[in-house]
C-alpha cells in the first residue's frame, strides 16, 4: 500500500511541477508588465497600469498587430478555400499525381520554418519583392495550408460520396447538392481548420522574421524591442495577446464546441 | 412509369472489363431483381441507370436516350445500400428535399410527405434526425424519400443487406407490398438469391459482367440456363453423361460412372453427345438400399453424413465415381446406411448439350 501511495505522490509531484513549468512564465510575465518602473523585475514594484497605456503610443505595435490580424485573417480564408477544393479533388477524384499533390500540400508542415523563410527570402528578392505585405501573406498561406488541407481532408473524407448523390437523383444540381449536403456536413472542419490557420499565422516568427522589410508582424516586433528597449512595454503586449487567447477559447468552449460535437 | 431498355451496355475500368455487353428490357411497373455474386457488375448497371458512371451502348428510358441526361434530370429514385440520409436534415426535411427543390408550395410538400410517413409507418417520427433511427426506419425514409419525387422507377441497391435477419424478412414482404401499391418500376440490386426470388417479378442472374439468364423466380430455379444459375440459385447436383438413345421427349443416357439413366428433353440431342444436367437435392428420394426404384432412375449409394434442420435434413450419399450427392429430405436415415438414390426424368434439368 505504502508503495502505492508513494507512487501516487509521485506521479502527482510531476503533474504539479508540469504545471508549474507551463504557468510559472505566464504568470512572471503578467507580473512584469504590471511593473510601476521601468525595470523588468518579479514580483513587480508597485503596481501600475503604464506600460498598458504606453501601448497607445507605440504606434509601431499597433500597425503590427493591425498586419497580423489582416494576415492571419485573410491566410485562414484562402487556406480553409483551398483545402476544400484540393479536398474535392483529393476525395472525389483518382488522378494520376494523386499522392504526389497530396504530399506535396503537406509538405510544408515537414520542412523547418528557418528553411521556408530562407527560401521565401531568397526568392522573393530574386525576383525584386521586397513588399512585407505580399510576401508575408504568401508565406503565411503557405504555413497554414497544410493544417487547414489535413482537417478539411479528414472531415471531407467522412462523407460519403452517396450522400451527394442521393441528393442529385432527387433533383438537386451538383453544385447545390455539394453546398446543401456536404458543406453543412463538414462545416465544423471548416472552423477547425480556420481557427487552426488564424493561430499558426498570428503566432509565427521563426519564418516572418526574414520578410519584414517595409511592415512587420506583431511576434517579431515584441522580439526586436526586447532586444532593443528593456521597459515594460513587450511584456504588456504580451499579456494582452495571453488575454485575448483566453478570451477566445473562453468563447470557444461555450459557443463553437459544444455545436461541433453535439451532432445535432 | 418507365420502361427500360439498355442496349449493349460495355464499362471498363481500365483493362478490367466490368459490364461485356449487358441487354435488358424492363416493363412498366415491372419489379426485377439484378442477382449475381459481388463483383459481377450489378452495382455497375445500377449506376449507369441512374446516370452516374460512363459506359457505351445505348440506354433508353421512355424510348429517350439518357446518354446526356444528368443524374438531376433523370427523375429516378434511389435507395443507396448505405441509405445515405442527410444527418442535418429530420425525417421531414429528408423526405421533403425533392420536393422542395421543385418549389412545390408549402403545403403540398406537407401533405406529400404526410402520406409517405403513412404509407412507410413512419408516423410520429418526422421530427427525429436520421442518428436516432433504427436501422429499419433508416431504410424506410430513403425509401420514401425516393418515393417523395413520384420517380419515372425506383432503383435499390442492396436494400436489405444491413438489416438483420427478422427485419430483412419483414421489410422484404413491405418492399413487395408498396412496390404494387406505388405500381413503379423497380429495379434492385442482391447478392442474396432468396431475396431475389421473394421479391421480385422477374430475376436477372448476372456473372462476370454478363446476364446468364432472365425469367421469373419459378423459372430461374426450376429450369436455370447454364451450370452458373443452376449452382448459384439454391442447391443442385451436376451430372456428366453421354447420350445413347433419343426416343421421343426422352433421353437416353449413361453417367460416367457407368450407369443408365432417364431424362426429358424438349429439344432433340445427337447420340453420343456429352451432356451436363443438374437434379435439385429436393427432387431426390432416399430408398432401402435394394429396394425396386419407385422413380425412373436410381443409383445405389451410401449416407455420408445427416444434418438435420428441424423441418428437413440434408443428407449427402457418396455414389459410384466418386460422386458426393446432396440430398433434402424429411425422412430419417443413419450415416452409413446403404441406400438407394431415385429421381423422375422430368426432374432432370440438363444444363448444355450438343443440340442438333
Amino acid at each position: 500500500m505504502s508503495v502505492r501511495k508513494t507512487q501516487h505522490l509521485g506521479m502527482r509531484a510531476i503533474g504539479g511541477a508540469l504545471i508549474l513549468v507551463l504557468v510559472v512564465p505566464i504568470v512572471v510575465l503578467i507580473g512584469v508588465s504590471l511593473n510601476s518602473g521601468v525595470e523588468q523585475v518579479f514580483p513587480p514594484r508597485g503596481l501600475s497600469l503604464r506600460w498598458y497605456e504606453n501601448l497607445a503610443n507605440r504606434s509601431g505595435f499597433v500597425e503590427a498587430a493591425r498586419l497580423t490580424l489582416m494576415l492571419a485573417v485573410g491566410s485562414a480564408l484562402v487556406s480553409v478555400l483551398v483545402s476544400l477544393c484540393a479536398s474535392v479533388a483529393l476525395t472525389r477524384f483518382r488522378f494520376v499525381g494523386h499522392d504526389v499533390v497530396l504530399t506535396l500540400l503537406l509538405s510544408p508542415l515537414i520542412v523547418p520554418q528557418v528553411v521556408v523563410g530562407m527560401g521565401f527570402l531568397v526568392t522573393l528578392a530574386g525576383l525584386g519583392i521586397f513588399n512585407s505585405f505580399i510576401s508575408l501573406a504568401l508565406l503565411h498561406c503557405v504555413i497554414t495550408l497544410p493544417f487547414t488541407v489535413r482537417v478539411v481532408l479528414s472531415a471531407m473524407s467522412g462523407v460519403p460520396n452517396s450522400l451527394e448523390q442521393a441528393a442529385q437523383s432527387l433533383g438537386a444540381t451538383p453544385l447545390r447538392a455539394f453546398f446543401q449536403i456536404t458543406i453543412p456536413q463538414i462545416a465544423p472542419g471548416l472552423a477547425a481548420g480556420g481557427i487552426f490557420a488564424f493561430v499558426t499565422s498570428f503566432e509565427n516568427f521563426t519564418a516572418s522574421q526574414f520578410l519584414v522589410w517595409d511592415r512587420t508582424t506583431l511576434p517579431v516586433a515584441i522580439y526586436t524591442s526586447v532586444q532593443t528597449e528593456n521597459d515594460p512595454t513587450a511584456t504588456a503586449l504580451s499579456s494582452l495577446i495571453v488575454l485575448a487567447v483566453v478570451l477566445f477559447i473562453a468563447i470557444f468552449n461555450r459557443f463553437v464546441a459544444k455545436h461541433m460535437f453535439s451532432g445535432g | 412509369m418507365a420502361l427500360v431498355e439498355l442496349q449493349n451496355i460495355r464499362l471498363s475500368y481500365g483493362n478490367v472489363e466490368v459490364l461485356k455487353g449487358v441487354s435488358l428490357r424492363l416493363e412498366s411497373a415491372e419489379f426485377a431483381a439484378v442477382l449475381g455474386p459481388s463483383g459481377c457488375g450489378k452495382t455497375s448497371l445500377l449506376r449507369i441507370i441512374a446516370g452516374f458512371s460512363e459506359y457505351t451502348g445505348t440506354l433508353r428510358i421512355d424510348g429517350q436516350d439518357v446518354a446526356n441526361l444528368p443524374p438531376h434530370r433523370r427523375n429516378i429514385g434511389i435507395v443507396f445500400q448505405d441509405y445515405a440520409l442527410f444527418p442535418h436534415q429530420t425525417v421531414e426535411g429528408n423526405i421533403g428535399y425533392g420536393l422542395r427543390l421543385r418549389s412545390l408550395p408549402r403545403s403540398e410538400i406537407r401533405d406529400r410527405v404526410g402520406a409517405l410517413l403513412d404509407l412507410l409507418k413512419l408516423n410520429g417520427f418526422a421530427a427525429r434526425y436520421p442518428e436516432h433511427l433504427s436501422g429499419g426506419q433508416r431504410q424506410r425514409v430513403a425509401i420514401a424519400r425516393a418515393l417523395a419525387i413520384e420517380p419515372k422507377m425506383l432503383l435499390l441497391d442492396e436494400p436489405l443487406s444491413a438489416l438483420d435477419k427478422k427485419l430483412r424478412e419483414e421489410m422484404q414482404v413491405e418492399l413487395r407490398q408498396i412496390q404494387k401499391t406505388v405500381g413503379i418500376t423497380t429495379l434492385f440490386v442482391t447478392h442474396d438469391q432468396e431475396e431475389a426470388l421473394a421479391l421480385a417479378d422477374s430475376v436477372i442472374v448476372m456473372t462476370e459482367g454478363t446476364i446468364r439468364q432472365v425469367g421469373s423466380p419459378a423459372e430461374i430455379y426450376m429450369r436455370p440456363a447454364d451450370a452458373f444459375v443452376a449452382e448459384f440459385i439454391g442447391q443442385s447436383n451436376l451430372f456428366n453423361a453421354v447420350v445413347t438413345q433419343m426416343r421421343g421427349n426422352d433421353v437416353l443416357a449413361r453417367l460416367d460412372s457407368g450407369e443408365s439413366i432417364v431424362l426429358k428433353s424438349d429439344a432433340p440431342i445427337n447420340p453420343r453427345s456429352p451432356i451436363v444436367f443438374s437434379v435439385r437435392p429436393e427432387r431426390l428420394r432416399i430408398g432401402k438400399h435394394g429396394e425396386s426404384a419407385s422413380l425412373e432412375n436410381a443409383l445405389d449409394g451410401k449416407i455420408q453424413h445427416v444434418i438435420f434442420m428441424g423441418s428437413h435434413s440434408q443428407v449427402r450419399v457418396a455414389t459410384a465415381g466418386n460422386r458426393s450427392i446432396k440430398v433434402q429430405t424429411s425422412d430419417c436415415c443413419r450415416e452409413g446406411d446403404d441406400v438407394t438414390l431415385s429421381w423422375n426424368s422430368w426432374d432432370t434439368v440438363i444444363l448444355s448439350s450438343g443440340m442438333s
